[in-house]
Order: structure tokens, then sequence, then C-alpha cells
């Protein structure tokens, strides 16, 4: 997983997967990174190719941890495989997922 | 991925593939397994979408065995088992947990919530899902309806026996393959022509096969060229060269050391020599290799209008073959070591005779000393020395090598000095000698392409005088007192070479304190580790400085072995060793000479 930060985003890409043994990991080491004047945080799932609802709920908590001040999460180009999941679990009507070119 | 239609029954699963993994309860492990799961459905042919369903439906499952086991059950592995038939797939997931009871329908947790999603999803993707709760363990039951393993096709008896045809046939002929190299080792150990044996069972391996034609080929000794050991077809080559310019089926099978398969659409080089034989075929051309080594090549080949080759059948020719070319090859080296055997006992016999041709007792003329020395090499030659009474101040004295090495030279080392010893009425006259042996030997000689050096010294202590004849050997040296060196070159070509030759000689006269010495080139031939050799002027250098220096006979003859062992610091000898040394010990040599074609070089 990759962390940086552009101006008042912190990014979070290259995650590979978000299963039971890594989700815990990468939601501690995310929050680890946001500071208090990060107000927007981005989840490039890009090329995350494995979620499952362990990974679900790393995603719902980071949410959680954005949300007392008054931030974001945002998911950039989820695969199909993970778009597939958050509709199924119907995640997508929660989250503000954005897909670019 | 999408979720099951709903009402759908659960398949019935026919003829299944199995996999069955135990996992250690660990949530990595759980995920490699999951994983292990995809890969296996991957090679039963379900589609990417199915693989992605069932890839998360079994890591939720596997995540709650291993979430939910109490720590005095941790220890227990999980077991994960994946069934696929041709109504679809199967899974079971058995846990230690304290189990929990499966709702009907398991409903989406609040959004905001971090977990109790699993359930729903493992509902959710699969058609039925049963959780059976025992006392020691429970088993989570997953079905699912699948359209790829629908579309392949069934397994039904009439095709499983289609799959087992050919198993069964390549088992039936791996069996005769088996029961044929029993019977060939039976019969290998009742004859004493192993190789005999060779082409009726290249005939046999044909017929296992249903070959047309066969040849057996194995590497020449010059490794240059394949020898024809045996073949079913005139056609096949009686040889095959090894050239790599000229590229063929038996070239290519053996520098690439793997099988070269062959049709009719195979484009042969018209200059492969198994061009003719495998035209119009199809076969394989196998290399034999034995301990990495080479041994040579088979060839089976089936008319084009009959099937190819099965791979059973491939297989068989595979061990067959290799098993035919250890034994050959273990044939060859029986052979070998007879051969060796015999060698070593040719050349016992020869040591035997040479050391029977040298004079237990030197004889030893008033004021002379006389002594020699004949060392064998690895290979023994002909090399010897006599030296022979003719009066009570006379002696003759010999040396010679013969050309070759074993029993026929060591034979005609003898004959050599039967004959000399036999016209010592010539003893005087050297020159006569020679000629006489030469005119006596020549025929046979020349029969066998052979010849002999040999060097004959007439010495008369009483009237001081000494006359010498040689033929073609080494010259001889002649040191006086005070360490001048004259060499005594030969007066014709070796006996054997010229039919009608006539033989010289020459005279010298003997003075106080002189010596003499007559020797085999494996004197001066005696090499170093660095490949040098001793050579004639560093003996003439030695020689002449023993002589000033007034050393004595035996130690003489010492320090010349020495000497020759120090030059060649550990180097084996290359050839006999042979020298015969004549030290005047009251009174002077003196050299005058006779009409001589050859004067002696200072």
């Amino acid at each position: 997983m990759k962390i940086s930060t552009s101006g008042p985003s912190l990014n979070a890409s290259q995650i590979t997967e978000l299963n039971s043994s890594t989700a815990p990991a990468v939601r501690d080491e995310i929050r680890a990174a946001l500071k208090p004047e990060h107000t927007a945080l981005v989840l490039d799932l890009s090329a995350t190719k494995f979620v499952d609802s362990s990974g679900l709920g790393a995603i719902i908590a980071l949410q959680k941890t954005m949300a007392p001040k008054g931030g974001t999460l945002r998911i950039l180009n989820p695969t199909p495989t993970v778009m597939q999941i958050l509709e199924l679990t119907r995640l997508h009507r929660v989250l503000d997922i954005v897909r670019s070119t | 991925m999408n979720p099951a239609p709903p009402n759908h029954a659960a398949p019935a699963v026919e003829y299944p593939a199995l996999l069955r993994v135990v996992v250690q309860p660990s949530l990595a492990e759980a995920r490699e397994a999951s994983r292990k799961m995809r890969d296996f459905l991957a090679q039963q042919g379900l589609s990417e979408d199915e693989l992605q369903t069932w890839e998360l439906a079994g890591a939720e499952a596997l995540n709650n065995a291993v979430n939910y086991v109490p720590a005095g059950r941790a220890h227990l592995p999980v077991l994960l088992e994946v069934i696929a038939g041709t109504g679809g797939v199967e899974v079971r997931v058995t846990d230690h947990t304290a189990g929990f009871d499966m709702p009907g329908k398991a409903e989406l947790p609040p959004d905001d919530s971090e977990h109790g999603r699993g359930l729903f999803l493992i509902q959710t993707l699969t058609d039925s899902a049963e959780y059976l709760r025992g006392g020691e363990s429970n088993v989570l039951i997953l079905r699912r309806a699948s359209p790829s393993l629908a579309r392949r096709p069934p397994h039904t008896v009439a095709a499983l026996e289609a799959t087992l045809a050919p198993l069964t046939e390549d088992l039936a002929a791996s069996y005769e393959s088996l029961s044929a190299i029993f019977q060939f080792t039976s019969e290998l150990c009742h004859t004493d022509e192993p190789l005999h044996l060779v082409g009726k069972w290249m005939q046999e391996l044909a017929r296992i096969t249903s070959a047309d034609w066969h040849s057996f080929h194995t590497l020449d000794a010059s490794r240059e060229w394949l020898s024809r050991v045996v073949s079913s077809n005139d056609e096949a080559p009686a040889i095959i060269p090894l050239d790599k310019a000229l590229p063929g089926l038996a070239v290519h099978a053996i520098v690439g050391r793997q099988d070269i398969s062959f049709n009719a659409a195979t484009k042969l080089a018209p200059e492969d020599p198994l061009a003719s034989l495998a035209r119009s075929s199809s076969g394989i051309v196998h290399p034999v290799f034995i301990g990495g080594e080479v041994l040579g090549i088979v060839a089976f080949g089936r008319h084009v209008e009959a099937d190819p080759f099965t791979s059973g059948q491939i297989n068989v020719i595979h061990t067959f073959a290799d098993f035919l070319g250890s034994q050959v090859r273990m044939t060859q080296v029986q052979r070998e070591a007879v051969a060796s055997r015999v060698f070593h006992r040719e050349l016992e016999i020869a040591a035997n005779i040479q050391q029977s041709l040298l004079p237990r007792k030197i004889v030893q003329p008033p004021g002379v000393f006389i002594t020699g020395e004949a060392q064998n090499a690895k290979h023994v030659g002909g090399d010897f020395y006599d030296v022979i009474h003719v009066s009570n101040n006379c002696v003759m004295m010999v040396i010679a090598d013969v050309m070759g090495k074993g029993v026929a030279a060591a034979l005609f080392a003898s004959i050599l000095r039967s004959q000399i010893r036999a016209r010592m009425d010539l003893a005087e006259r050297p020159g006569d000698m020679l000629t006489w042996l030469n005119r006596t030997l020549f025929a046979d000689l020349e029969r066998v392409e052979m010849f002999i050096t040999t060097q004959i010294v007439f010495l008369d202590v009483s009237r001081r005088t000494g006359r010498v004849s040689s033929a073609g050997h080494c010259p001889l040296l002649l040191a006086s007192a005070g360490g001048e060196v004259m060499e005594f070159q030969a007066d014709g070509p070796p006996l054997g070479i010229v039919e009608r030759q006539h033989y010289l000689e020459q005279t010298f006269i003997l003075r106080a304190g002189a010596r003499a010495l007559m020797f085999t080139d494996g004197v001066i031939d005696a090499r170093n580790l660095k490949g040098a050799s001793f050579g004639l002027p560093a003996l003439r250098e030695w020689f002449a400085s023993r002589a000033s220096a007034a050393m004595s006979g035996p130690e003489t003859k010492r320090d010349l072995l020495r000497t020759l062992d120090g030059f060649r610091r550990g180097c084996p000898a290359s050839d006999d060793l042979t020298f015969l040394l004549t030290c005047d010990m009251n009174l002077a040599l003196t050299r005058s000479s006779n009409a001589t074609q050859n004067p002696p070089r200072r």
C-alpha cells in the first residue's frame, strides 16, 4: 500500500487485497497517517482484486473515522470485482464512489 | 459474481472432482485456502465470475470457522472440501466452533456496521447453505449450480471407459515391457554372447509397440560415428557420421539429448542417413544415454498409413531401449575389463621374458667393472642388454631395443639374444655379427613390421682395444679420465630395415680410467613434467663430469639413476630405461679407428 498527501487529502493506493488477514492492518496504517488537516481520505481501489466482509468493515471504519471531523471518504476507481461486492452489500449507496477515466 | 437465483434446487453431484485442504486456524491460512479453492475450480473450467463468487463465499466461510473458534480449540485445523461435478459445486467447511443457528435468510446489518455481512454474502452467493452442528465439529455445506460445469461433457460411463482405454493399453504395454525386461535379463544370464540377444529383443520391442521397422546404432570408440548393431531393414545405414555439419534425425537426437519425432510431413534432409528409413513413416529416434554419456540411438517407425505411436508405446520404447542400452554398456565394460586383464597378463609375461634375458651375473674381465640397469616403463618393451664371456680377457656386450611393446617385442628380444649366442664365432667382429643378424631376422621382422636397434661392443682388455658396431642404436659414449667424451654413431639402420645392409665397425683403444656408456633412448628421452627431454648433450655433460671426478663404477650407476630421477621430478617414465656402463679401473682408453664411414664426433 502507498500513502501520500495531496493538499488536504490523504490518498491510499496500491492496495491489492482487503481481506480478513490484511484489512485491520490497512485500516490502522491509514488511521495513523491521517493528520488533523486531512479533510478528505481517498481510497484508490483500482488495484484491489479481492475484498471480503472484513475489508468492507475496514472501509466503513475509515468512513466513521473521517465523519466526526467533517471529513469525507472517497472510493476511487474500484475494480469490477470490488464494485460488485459493494453493490451486493448495498454499500454503494452510502459510499462516495468516484470513477475516473 | 452474481447472487444465486432464488429457489434453485441444490444440484446433485456426479463423478466429482475433489479438493481437500487442511487449514491451520489462522486468517492468513484461511485466505490461502480460498485461493487454492479458486485454482482448483479454475482447473474444472468454471468461469471467472463463478470463480470470484466461490472465492468470496469460501473466504467468508473459512473466516467464520477461524474467527469464532474458542481458545481451547484454536489448535484444531479447519477442513475445506470442494467437490465439483456436472451438477455444480459443493463446498464443505468443517469447523470446531461452538456453532450457531443458521438463519433462514440473513439480513444486512446497518450501513455503518463494520461487521455482520459474512452470512449475508454466503447465502446470497450460493444456492443453498446448510449448517450442520455436531458435538465436536460443525459442517457448513454450500452448494451452487455451475453453468460452466453443466456445459462440460458429462462424465458418463462410456466417456470414462474411453478415457480408461488408452490408460489400460499403456498399462498393458508397460506390463509387456516389464515382462520382456525380466525375460531378457534371465536369458542374459545364460549366454556368453549377450549382444546376440539385442537383435532378438529389438524385434520383441517392435512387436510390443507394433512398430514396422527398427534400428539400433551405438557410438563408435572414436565417437565420430554411430555403428549399426541391429536393424529390421536393409535401408538402415551401417554407419551414421556424427557430423554437426550434416544434421539429421540421429545428430539432432544426440546433440539435443531428446527424442526426435517424425512423420510423413517431416522434411528430411537428403543427406540424412536415416532418410531412406524414416521416409513415409511416423516414429521416433530416441537417444540412449548411460550415466550422462551417449551410448547410441534406437529408431522405431510405422508405415505412414498406420496410427502414430501412442504415448504409452513411446514410454515403452524409452524404458526398454534405456534398459537395453544399459545391458549393452555393461557388456562393453565387461569386455573391456577382460581385455584389460588380458593386456596386463601379457605385460606380466613380457616383463618375465625381459627379465629372463638379462644376465644374472655380469662377467667381469680383469681390470674392468661392468654394470647394467634395465627399468621397465608402464608398458614393457623390448629393451635388453647382455654381457657374454668370450675368453679370459674378452667379453661381448650387447644392448638392443626392439620396436614395439608387449609380448611380441619381448619375444624378438629373446630371439635376438639366442641368435647372438648361437654365433659367438662372430663375437670379435661386431659389424659382421650385425650383418648376419639382420639377414637372419629380416624376413620375420618385415612380416610384422618391426625393427630392432642394436649396439655390440667387443672388448679385449689384454690388447686394450674395443670394437663397436651399431644398427640404428643410440651412440656409444666413451669418456676419458680427463672428462673428454666421444660419440660413436650408428653404422647403419636398425635390423629389419634394409635386407642386405653391411654393418661396419669402429675400434677404440683402452686408457686408464676411461669409461663407456651404452644406452637405449629411454635414457635421453626421459621427460619432466614440462615435457622437456633429458637429451644427449646433458648426458654427455654428466658423463664427462663423472669421468673426470673418477667416480667409481657402482657410484656412477647410482648417480645416473639419481640424475634422471631428479630431472623427471615425479614424471612417470614413458619408455624403458636401459644402460650398460663399463669402467676401466687401471688402464686408459684411447681411441684409434680403422676405416669407418661414421667417424666419432667430438
